[in-house]
C-alpha cells in the first residue's frame, strides 16, 4: 500500500507548477517597473547632454581681452564687427570657437591687429549651481585704488563679446550705468575674492616687471573682492593680462577681468558722447540709490547659499551688452557753462551739478571730483570726474571705486 | 529545488526503462534517486513559502515611492511603518511572523519524515499535520496580503490590490492543494517487493 499526495497526481503538480510560473511573471514584472522607473528618474535628474551643454553660460568662457599682444585692428573685418553707430565694434566668436583665449590689448598707438586664437579648455561649471554674491569692500585708498581708464577718449571702438552673453536683458544700471551709457558707478565686484587677487598677483608677477602696479595687486590679494580697474593707455605700464597658466579658473577668472575691462571702457567711451554726469538727473541719483539697495539685499539673501565657487550675482562674466549709444551731442566745457548760467538763471529744471553731491545726499561716499584742470581737456570736454595720472600724459583717470559698498 | 526533483524523477525513468516503469518493476535499483528526490520536493515548498513569507511583509511599492518623496519629522514609529510590516499588528503581528516562519520550517522536515518512512507514506498522522500546517501558513499569507491591502495609504485600494494580485493567486493554488492533500490521499498498489528487494 502506497499512498500518493494531491500535490503528485497531476493536476496538483499542474496546480503547482501554474502557482511557481505566476510567482516568475510577476516577479519579473517588478524588475522591469524597477528598471524602468530608475531610468525614468535618473533621465528627469540629469538632463541629457546635449541640453545641459546648451543651458551653460557660453558667455563665460575664456575669451580673455588681454592688454599687450593681441590688437583688434580698426577695420570691420570678420570676426570683428561695428556697430550701426560706428562706435562699437563687436567681437564675433564661432559657437564651436568658444573655447579659445581671445586677448585684445588696448594699444598705446591705437592701433589693433588681429590676434591668434589659442584652444583652452572650457571651464566646467554646473549648470545648477547657484550663484550668490560675494561679500565687497569699498576702496578706500587714494591714488593706487583709483581705477584709471585713459582710452576713453581715443577708443571709439569698443570689442565686446555680443554674441556670447547670457544675459542681455541685464540693465546696465546693475552696474552703475544708466541705458544711456552714463557712468556713475565703475567698480565691480569680483566672484572670489582670494583667489582672484591671487590670481592676477601671479600673473603680474611673472609678466610684467614691478611697476605702481604692485600696490594695486596688492589690494586685489588681500582680500576684497572689489576690483579697481587700472587700464592704461600711454603713460602708464601696461597691464597684467595676456599670461595663461595651466588652471582652468584662473584663466575663466582672468577672462571675466578682462571683459569687464573691455566693458568699462565701452562706457567709458560712451560717457564721451552721452551726457556727463554734471547733466544727470536726479533720477540717475536715484536709480543709484536702487542699485545699491539691490545689491545690498542680494548681499543678504544669498549668503547663506554659497556655492563651491563661492560665484556672485555680479559675476563679470554675465556683463550685459552695452546699449547702443546715440549720438549725442558732446558735452563740452562751453555747453557746461551754458547749464550753468541757466541754473543761475533759475531754471528750475537744471540737473545736479555733480553727481558727488546727488550722493551725498543720500549718504553714498562722494567720487573724487577735482577741479577740472586747464590741461585736462578730456576731462573738461566729457565732465566726468576724474584724475590725471601721474606720467602727465593727458588721459584721464576715473575713479570706479569710489562709492560701491559703502 | 522542484525542478532537481523532477530532473531525478525522469532519470530514473530513463534508468529503469518504459517497460518497468510501466510495470512499476525495478525500484530497488533506482532507490537513490527516489529518496532525493523526495527531499528536494519537501525542500522546494519550503523555499516557496520562504519567498510568500518575505514577499507579505515587503513595503508596497506605491508607499515606497510615497515615503521616499516625504520628510517625515514624526516621532510615531508607527507612522513611519509601512502597511504590510508584521510590527503594525502589535504583538498579534510578531507572534504571527515568527510562527509563521517556524512553521514553513518545519513543513519540510515533516514532508521528509511522511516522504521518505514506508511506514508513515499512507494517510497518517505526520501527512495530516503536515497539511494542516501548509494550509494554515497559506491561509496566513492571505490573510496578511488583505490586511496589507485594507490599511494601504495608497488612495485607490485596487492600486495596491494589484501589487499583489499575482502572489494572491499563488497563494490560493496553494492552499487549494494543501486542501487538496488533507482531502485526497491516493492510495495506490506498487510492487514493493521489488522495490524494497
Amino acid at each position: 500500500m502506497f499512498a500518493v499526495a494531491f500535490t503528485e497526481t497531476a493536476l496538483g503538480r499542474f496546480l503547482r507548477a501554474v502557482e511557481v510560473y505566476i510567482l516568475i511573471i510577476q516577479n519579473l514584472y517588478f524588475v522591469l517597473q524597477n528598471v524602468a522607473d530608475t531610468a525614468r528618474h535618473s533621465q528627469e535628474e540629469a538632463p541629457p547632454t546635449w541640453e545641459s551643454e546648451k543651458s551653460q553660460p557660453r558667455a563665460v568662457l575664456p575669451i580673455t581681452y588681454s592688454s599687450r599682444d593681441i590688437q583688434v585692428p580698426r577695420s570691420t573685418s570678420p570676426p570683428f564687427r561695428r556697430s550701426p553707430n560706428g562706435q562699437i565694434l563687436t567681437l564675433n566668436v564661432p559657437q564651436r570657437n568658444s573655447n579659445v583665449i581671445l586677448a585684445i590689448q588696448s594699444d598705446p598707438e591705437e592701433t589693433p591687429n588681429v590676434i591668434p586664437f589659442t584652444p583652452l579648455e572650457p571651464p566646467k561649471r554646473n549648470g545648477r549651481e547657484k550663484v550668490t554674491a560675494s561679500p565687497y569692500k569699498p576702496s578706500t585708498s587714494a591714488s593706487s585704488s583709483i581705477p584709471v581708464f585713459n582710452n576713453a577718449l581715443s577708443a571709439p571702438q569698443v570689442l565686446v563679446p555680443s554674441e556670447k552673453r547670457l544675459f542681455p536683458e541685464m540693465s546696465l544700471s546693475y552696474y552703475g550705468m544708466d541705458q544711456d551709457g552714463n557712468r556713475e558707478t565703475v567698480g565691480l565686484f569680483s566672484e572670489s575674492p582670494t583667489l582672484r587677487g591671487s590670481t592676477v598677483k601671479n600673473e603680474t608677477e611673472k609678466v610684467d616687471p614691478p611697476t605702481d602696479n604692485n600696490a594695486f595687486n596688492s589690494r586685489l590679494s588681500a582680500g576684497p573682492s572689489f576690483i579697481d580697474m587700472r587700464v592704461s593707455r600711454s603713460g602708464l605700464p601696461p597691464s597684467q593680462q595676456g599670461s595663461i597658466t595651466s588652471l582652468d579658473e584662473i584663466l575663466r577668472q582672468q577672462n571675466e577681468l578682462d571683459q569687464s575691462i573691455a566693458a568699462l571702457r565701452l562706457f567709458s567711451t560712451q560717457s564721451i558722447y552721452s551726457n556727463p554726469p554734471m547733466l544727470e538727473d536726479s533720477r540717475k541719483s536715484s536709480d543709484f540709490s536702487e542699485f545699491k539697495e539691490k545689491l545690498q539685499a542680494s548681499g543678504r539673501n544669498t549668503t547663506g547659499t554659497k556655492s563651491p565657487s563661492n560665484r556672485s550675482d555680479f559675476s563679470l562674466s554675465i556683463f550685459p551688452e552695452p546699449p547702443i549709444v546715440d549720438n549725442a551731442p558732446i558735452s563740452t566745457k562751453y555747453s557746461n557753462e551754458i547749464l550753468k548760467s541757466r541754473f543761475e538763471d533759475g531754471d528750475s529744471e537744471a540737473p545736479t551739478p555733480t553727481l558727488r553731491n546727488a550722493g551725498a545726499a543720500r549718504g553714498v561716499p562722494p567720487i573724487n571730483v577735482p577741479p577740472p584742470l586747464e590741461s585736462g581737456i578730456a576731462s573738461a570736454q566729457t565732465g566726468i570726474t576724474g584724475n590725471f595720472n601721474s606720467a602727465g600724459t593727458g588721459g584721464t583717470q576715473y575713479d570706479v571705486t569710489s562709492f560701491i559698498g559703502s | 529545488m522542484a525542478f532537481i526533483a523532477a530532473t531525478l524523477d525522469l532519470s530514473q525513468v530513463i534508468i529503469r526503462g518504459s517497460q518497468d516503469t510501466a510495470k512499476g518493476v525495478g525500484l530497488d535499483t533506482v532507490a537513490g534517486f527516489l529518496r532525493a528526490r523526495e527531499v528536494f520536493l519537501a525542500f522546494a515548498v519550503v523555499l516557496l513559502d520562504l519567498y510568500f513569507w518575505t514577499l507579505v511583509a515587503e513595503c508596497p511599492r506605491g508607499e515606497m515611492r510615497d515615503q521616499s518623496d516625504q520628510v517625515s519629522t514624526s516621532s510615531d514609529a508607527r507612522s513611519r511603518m509601512h502597511s504590510a510590516s508584521w510590527n503594525r499588528w502589535g504583538i498579534v503581528g510578531s507572534f504571527l511572523k515568527w510562527a509563521s516562519l517556524a512553521v514553513l520550517l518545519a513543513v519540510p522536515l515533516l514532508q521528509v519524515l511522511w516522504r521518505l518512512l514506508p511506514t508513515q507514506r499512507q494517510y497518517g498522522s505526520i501527512y495530516v499535520a503536515e497539511s494542516i500546517l501548509q494550509t494554515t501558513v497559506t491561509a496566513v499569507f492571505i490573510l496578511k496580503l488583505i490586511l496589507n491591502v485594507y490599511i494601504s495609504p495608497l488612495d485607490s485600494w485596487w492600486h495596491a490590490f494589484r501589487v499583489y494580485l499575482g502572489p494572491m493567486t499563488a497563494l490560493f493554488l496553494g492552499i487549494s492543494l494543501g486542501i487538496g492533500n488533507l482531502v485526497l490521499c491516493e492510495p495506490i498498489h506498487l510492487n514493493l517487493s521489488s522495490s524494497s528487494g
